[in-house]
């Protein structure tokens, strides 16, 4: 990916942060774990890494199997 | 308003599917478009309470019931039968249009529904129809997908029956009130029986199975009606039942695992309803006026953005020939115009604000906070992630991006870009301006979805789940598999079975046939002269001669005599 685009992705990031610390106000439901610092980063990405891994993981166990899976009878 | 005016909403769409093979074929697809245009304006000229009964051997029968839940899902039904018919002006194939206007007929016919009897019979309608549009694939695969999808959808219309005979005959209602929870058998049934059109796990294999088979526009209305039509009974129905909640947070995750592991995009696509669904099952079971708008809304939308993925991934399939990953790959430049609108589709479903997902997902996850539900508001914010990784992350890239593979393709039909761009202009209409939506939500609540809160977790996700796929994508590369699920169980087995119930049975047959006509001659062979087997002087000759039985004959009757002599013995003895 062309580095412009990283410089784009790393400019919304820093103005989410700041926005993130300095103006949002979060819902007062739950155990507020969303106002916990850094909650949505750590939770999307570790969460897709978690998710891929688990998912692939699974495949590999039993739910992957050749095309003619159905078919060898 | 003149009530003569109205008529029942299904009535245009069933009208349709009778007239179209009758008119001349160059405007056959064209005049698919008008009807559910009618049906679409006759839905918003009705005024609310409106109902139209007919009677039947005694019952009456509630055809259409306007009220405002009914409104928003037949409104959406039609409308999407509409952009459904712009993208198939092109199909030249009779049979599937007259499905598909059955189809969408049935699916209307449900949502208007006032009573049990009226619900299953367009229910069933729905399953029939629908059946056609997969088989309509042409494929020896979508030939058997189609009659799975059939049977399960039989056994599923079955299930409901047989709930709805018990209901009425313990309730004496027929009208669709909700049920208490866990109240009656009859409620369980007939949430079985709509369990299996929502696809909640393990009654979802149907769909993963035969979505990806049906014919590229027929996929485009499958991914609409069905499941969606009972999440509108789910609503109607089941409000506030608990385990639904449960139900439906594994129906995210379970469609999720797949959605990140298939390989081909249409089954991608059609695992990743499953996903969505969740949500909305999830929204009804927790039964609050905000969540059961949040089912409603989401349903909505979810139909909008999801059909256009489908009409992509069509586009993919038509311009190619190709619909799995591993074949595909690196032909952007050829079909940028298709891609940017899935990436619209793919940006709303994953509730990017100004789209529509953005206005309408979130109004769940807000509601299960409100509730208490924590866990539960967890979870379906990571499932975000989920969907964010596999409809707009893995599936654009490994189709259109990723390795090069010399992939030239036709230029993708005008009417099916066109189906598109409307589509994803509604996406962005309704997600800038949620109200247009949000005024026809049946419940009272109320709901703000632009705060800064509510954008800046949207922000995170989107550039997190970015950041974490392009570091792991490598792992990501689709290979040539299938996944197996619950189907294995029907699917698998068959050989074995039809060992057991067809060729055994079979064998079994034959042998006793065989067995019968030997003890037929034999029998036969014996009764020629049953004399043979008792008078045995060594010749078989058939010659009759006097003195031949006189011995035996004279040995009989000295029995039958002495027996006699006893007898009265016995008897002059007793008295």
């Amino acid at each position: 990916m062309k580095r412009i685009y990283w410089i784009i992705i790393g400019i919304v990031t820093v103005i989410t942060i700041v926005l993130d610390v300095t103006v949002a106000v979060h819902p007062a439901y739950g155990y507020r774990f969303t106002a916990i610092p850094g909650f949505y980063i750590v939770l999307s990405f570790a969460g897709c890494i978690g998710l891929i891994f688990f998912a692939k993981g699974l495949g590999k166990l039993f739910i992957q199997q050749k095309e003619d899976y159905y078919d060898e009878q | 308003m003149n009530s003569s005016l109205i008529f029942p909403p299904f009535v245009f769409m069933i009208a349709g599917a009778l007239i179209l093979p009758f008119l001349p074929v160059r405007i056959r697809s064209s005049a698919f478009l008008l009807w559910p245009a009618l049906t679409l304006l006759m839905i918003f000229i009705t005024p609310e309470g409106e109902i139209i009964n007919y009677s039947l051997a005694g019952y009456t029968l509630i055809l259409s019931s306007f009220d405002p839940l009914s409104r928003v899902f037949g409104a959406i039904f039609a409308l999407i039968a509409f952009i459904g018919g712009v993208y198939s002006l092109n199909l030249k194939d009779t049979g599937q249009q007259i499905a598909a206007l059955l189809y969408a007929g049935g699916a209307i016919g449900v949502t208007f529904a006032g009573d049990f009897f009226t619900l299953f019979i367009f229910w069933e309608l729905m399953a029939v129809s629908s059946a056609w549009l997969i088989w309509a694939g042409g494929t020896e695969e979508s030939g058997k997908a189609g009659m799975r999808y059939i049977l399960v959808h039989l056994f599923g219309g079955g299930l409901l029956l047989a709930g709805i005979l018990i209901h009425i005959s313990a309730a004496g209602d027929t009208s669709l009130l909700p049920f208490t929870q866990g109240s009656s058998t009859a409620s369980w049934l007939i949430l079985a029986g709509v369990a299996i059109n929502a696809a909640i796990p393990p009654l979802h294999a149907w769909l993963a199975d035969a979505y990806p088979r049906g014919s590229v526009t027929g996929s485009v209305f499958l991914s609409a009606f069905t499941t969606k039509c009972a999440v509108y009974v789910l609503v109607r129905l089941y409000p506030g039942w608990d385990i639904l909640i449960y139900a439906g947070v594994i129906m995210t995750f379970y469609g999720l695992i797949y959605a990140i592991i298939a390989n081909d995009i249409r089954e991608i696509l059609s695992y990743h309803i499953i996903s969505q669904v969740g949500y909305m099952v999830t929204g009804v079971g927790i039964g609050t006026a905000l969540a059961l708008n949040g089912a409603v809304a989401l349903a909505f939308s979810n139909i909008i953005y999801k059909t256009l993925l489908f009409m992509g991934a069509g586009v993919v399939l038509y311009t190619t020939g190709k619909s799995r990953m591993a074949e595909l790959g690196g032909f952007y430049r050829h079909q940028k115009v298709a891609a940017l609108l899935y990436l619209v589709g793919a940006f709303a479903i994953s509730g990017f604000p100004l789209l529509n997902g953005f206005i309408s997902k979130s109004m769940i996850v807000s509601a299960a906070g409100y509730a208490q539900y924590n866990l539960i508001m967890l979870l379906l914010i990571l499932a975000s992630v989920g969907t964010f990784l596999s409809i707009a992350l893995k599936l654009p890239y490994f189709t259109w991006f990723g390795e090069e593979r010399g992939i030239k393709p036709e230029a993708a039909p005008k009417v099916m870009l066109a189906a598109m761009t409307m589509l994803a202009f509604l996406c962005a209409l309704f997600g800038v301006m949620p109200d247009l939506l949000y005024r026809y939500l049946p419940y009272d609540s109320s709901y703000d979805p632009f705060t800064m809160a509510h954008v800046i977790e949207s922000l995170y996700v989107t550039i997190f789940t970015f950041t974490a796929f392009w570091v792991v994508r490598g792992k990501m590369i689709p290979g040539l598999n299938i996944s197996i699920d619950t189907d294995w169980f029907y699917r698998k087995p068959a050989g074995f079975m039809r060992l057991i119930f067809v060729d055994y049975v079979n064998a079994f047959f034959d042998r006793m046939e065989e067995l019968s006509i030997s003890a037929v001659s034999a029998l036969y062979e014996m009764s020629r002269n049953p004399l043979r087997y008792f008078v045995n002087d060594g010749s078989d000759s058939k010659e009759y001669s006097l003195g031949r039985y006189r011995l035996q004959m004279q040995s009989i009757i000295s029995l039958i005599l002495i027996t006699f002599i006893i007898i009265a013995a016995v008897g002059i003895a007793s008295m």
